[in-house]
């Protein structure tokens, strides 16, 4: 059911994207989207084979949550933190955000980890190979 | 003799000093995440593709290509003693490796995955260099027509033949192509899907988009469902390497035979190491005088898929380098690699770039040999890398992403852009649509429609170029064969089911 859905609003999109241009360069979009709404449309009909049900995808979602929440959260934080205060604080958020999507996650061990990783980040990334990128800003 | 004059050049670019040091960096970290299940090549390169920018092209390429053939022969580390599969590539070895290290003959089993690895990959080289020039001879006789014709045929057989099911793997190359041409149109300056956001406006990087579906997705998964650990053992000592002379008697027609396949597969377009090694496990199968003994231990179960899936990582490279057309996601980023560096991979490559294919043919040599002495004496250490925990392993990986993107022009957005990639790759991977199509469109997208135009442009606009112009009309022909066959043949498969049910 899930991946009818999605295929239709892809399927939508497609079509929109297609027409946005004039004929110039515009056509190959618009090819490509007539082609896609054509696939989207068979991919509805023909139902290849999709082994799990619906409670199974459910059950894994509601697993997933978490790590999605975590994982996501931590990179977007990095995203956040790092033009404004500099990749060590940056690295910290994204190892100790991160660090959580693991079910038996300890505060502990992941700060210890966070520490460890920025550390490293900062040798590697600024001192090793010289990435133009501040270590710490606005302190 | 040519060869001789051409593998000097080669020599001189692939024994520099900065060469040699990428390429033990390349094959080294290869075999590191080789090892460790739940570490592809695919993120790894995609990681350190922005690491690379600074680097000469043929150092850059060097050490992704090492990355590349070093995960080879990790991958069959983790499959033989954790029975995890390291890398999709050495999933078959598991079926007889994992029961040869219960039976105690684990080192055994890393012995003759690492010669099988040797031998095929060394076979590999050499078709490369004999091939690749021929092949790019041909090739230029090649107008736009003929390029978009074969990478049409490229990607439907990437999409038809590999895993997952064939019309949703279409939906994804078609899905990657449009998020190719995203960004400024080159040839009317237009904008084209960028909805306003400024950031868009040089499209969409390769990076972003591998690093969000193959590595941020790739974690996700992983902790939902956490990959089971068991080492089968710990100690490998010298003498436990060593086979007796009746594995090795048994491993030799495996090796050759699995080099075989490996080698024909890889150079094909579609099929990769993946699909090799799983054709050689079931030729060996086949031909056995006592298939019982596959599945409980037989040797030649571990060297016909190995090297395999050795000689087609390396054969992969003839299309990716004389036609810019890969063969498998992997390739699609080597792709991008070399156009991150203003190479633009097709038949030239060898006549324009001739320090880069040459030394790139030599440091696969020396890489090979590198893996050997890696693989071999160093093999505890490997050993003990299996028992770092996951915990600590997908954080470093984040993070390493994070930077990597950041640094590829410093753009907070791009990290963004990873997590929405991120997000919409897991999404994908709930609703069984193969990311790695998508992948081979976003590289090719571009690169297709500049030679649909071109070609239309030659034609005035007649459409009738494609099928008027012998080979290309041989290639949409062979795509047209290919659609026909894969649908009888599932239609067969449909109807055996419901025969049987």
């Amino acid at each position: 059911m899930i991946a009818l859905a999605a295929v239709a609003i892809r399927e939508g999109m497609a079509h929109d994207l297609g027409r946005m241009a004039n004929i110039g360069p515009g056509f190959f979009p618009l090819m490509l989207g007539m082609i896609l709404a054509v696939l989207g449309a068979a991919i509805l009909f023909v139902r290849e084979t999709v082994p799990e049900d619906l409670a199974d995808t459910l059950a894994e979602l509601r697993q997933a949550l978490r790590p999605l929440l975590c994982i996501c959260g931590g990179v977007a934080a990095f995203a956040l933190l790092i033009g404004r205060v500099g990749l060590v604080p940056a690295t910290m958020a994204v190892v100790v955000i991160g660090g959580f999507a693991w079910r038996d996650a300890r505060p502990m061990p992941v700060l210890l980890l966070a520490i460890g990783l920025s550390a490293f980040a900062a040798l590697v990334f600024r001192i090793g190979l010289g990435m133009p990128m501040p270590l710490l800003k606005g302190f | 003799m040519e060869i001789f004059s051409h593998l000097g050049i080669g020599i001189e670019a692939a024994f520099s000093f900065s060469a040699l040091l990428n390429c033990l960096i390349g094959v080294t970290l290869g075999t590191f995440i080789g090892v460790l299940p739940g570490v592809g090549p695919l993120a790894t390169i995609a990681i350190l593709l922005p690491v690379t920018f600074s680097h000469e092209p043929t150092d850059a390429l060097i050490m992704l290509a090492g990355i590349y053939y070093g995960a080879q022969y990790g991958g069959s580390t983790a499959s033989i003693l954790l029975n995890v599969p390291g890398t999709a590539t050495s999933a078959v070895t598991c079926l007889d490796g994992y029961p040869m290290a219960q039976q105690g003959r684990a080192g055994v089993a890393l012995f003759i995955t690492t010669i099988a690895s040797f031998f095929g990959s060394f076979v590999g080289v050499i078709l490369v260099a004999g091939f690749a020039p021929l092949l790019a001879a041909f090739a230029l006789q090649f107008s736009a027509a003929e390029y978009f014709s074969l990478m049409v045929l490229g990607l439907i057989a990437a999409s038809l033949v590999g895993r997952g099911a064939p019309l949703r793997s279409v939906a994804m190359v078609v899905v990657g192509l449009l998020l190719g041409i995203v960004g400024i149109d080159v040839n009317t300056a237009e904008f084209r899907f960028t909805y306003g956001v400024m950031e868009l406006a040089d499209g969409i990087h390769l990076v972003i988009v591998a690093t969000g579906m193959f590595g941020v997705a790739e974690i996700i998964s992983s902790l939902v469902r956490p990959p089971e650990r068991r080492v089968a053992s710990r100690d490998i000592t010298w003498r436990s390497l060593l086979p007796t002379r009746e594995d090795m008697r048994r491993s030799w027609g495996p090796m050759l035979r699995g080099t075989s396949i490996g080698s024909l597969f890889g150079a094909l377009p579609g099929t990769g190491s993946t699909i090799a090694s799983f054709i050689a496990y079931a030729t060996e199968v086949k031909i056995a005088k006592e298939p019982e003994r596959f599945g409980r231990g037989a040797v030649e179960g571990v060297s016909a898929p190995e090297s395999a899936n050795n000689a087609a990582a390396q054969t992969a490279f003839i299309p990716t380098l004389t036609l810019g057309i890969p063969g498998d996601a992997v390739m699609a980023v080597m792709i991008g690699a070399l156009m991150i560096h203003g190479i633009i991979p097709g038949p030239r490559l060898i006549v324009e770039q001739p320090s880069l294919f040459w030394g790139l043919i030599v440091s696969f040599m020396i890489g090979n040999v590198m893996l050997v002495i890696l693989n071999l004496p160093l093999i505890g250490i490997w050993v003990r890398i299996l028992s770092i925990p996951y915990s600590a392993l997908f954080p470093s990986i984040l993070v390493f992403i994070c930077v990597g993107v950041y640094s590829i022009r410093n753009s907070a957005f791009d990290v963004l852009m990873v997590v929405i990639f991120g997000l919409v790759g897991y999404g994908l991977k709930i609703l069984r649509f193969e990311p790695a199509p998508l992948l081979l469109g976003l590289v090719l997208g571009p690169m297709m429609e500049e030679n649909f135009r071109r070609a239309l442009l030659i034609s005035r606009g007649s459409a009738w170029v494609f099928v008027e112009r012998p080979i290309s009309a041989a290639f949409l022909l062979s795509t047209v064969a290919l659609i026909a066959w894969i649908t009888i043949e599932r239609i067969r498969g449909r109807k055996e089911r419901e025969a049987e049910a």
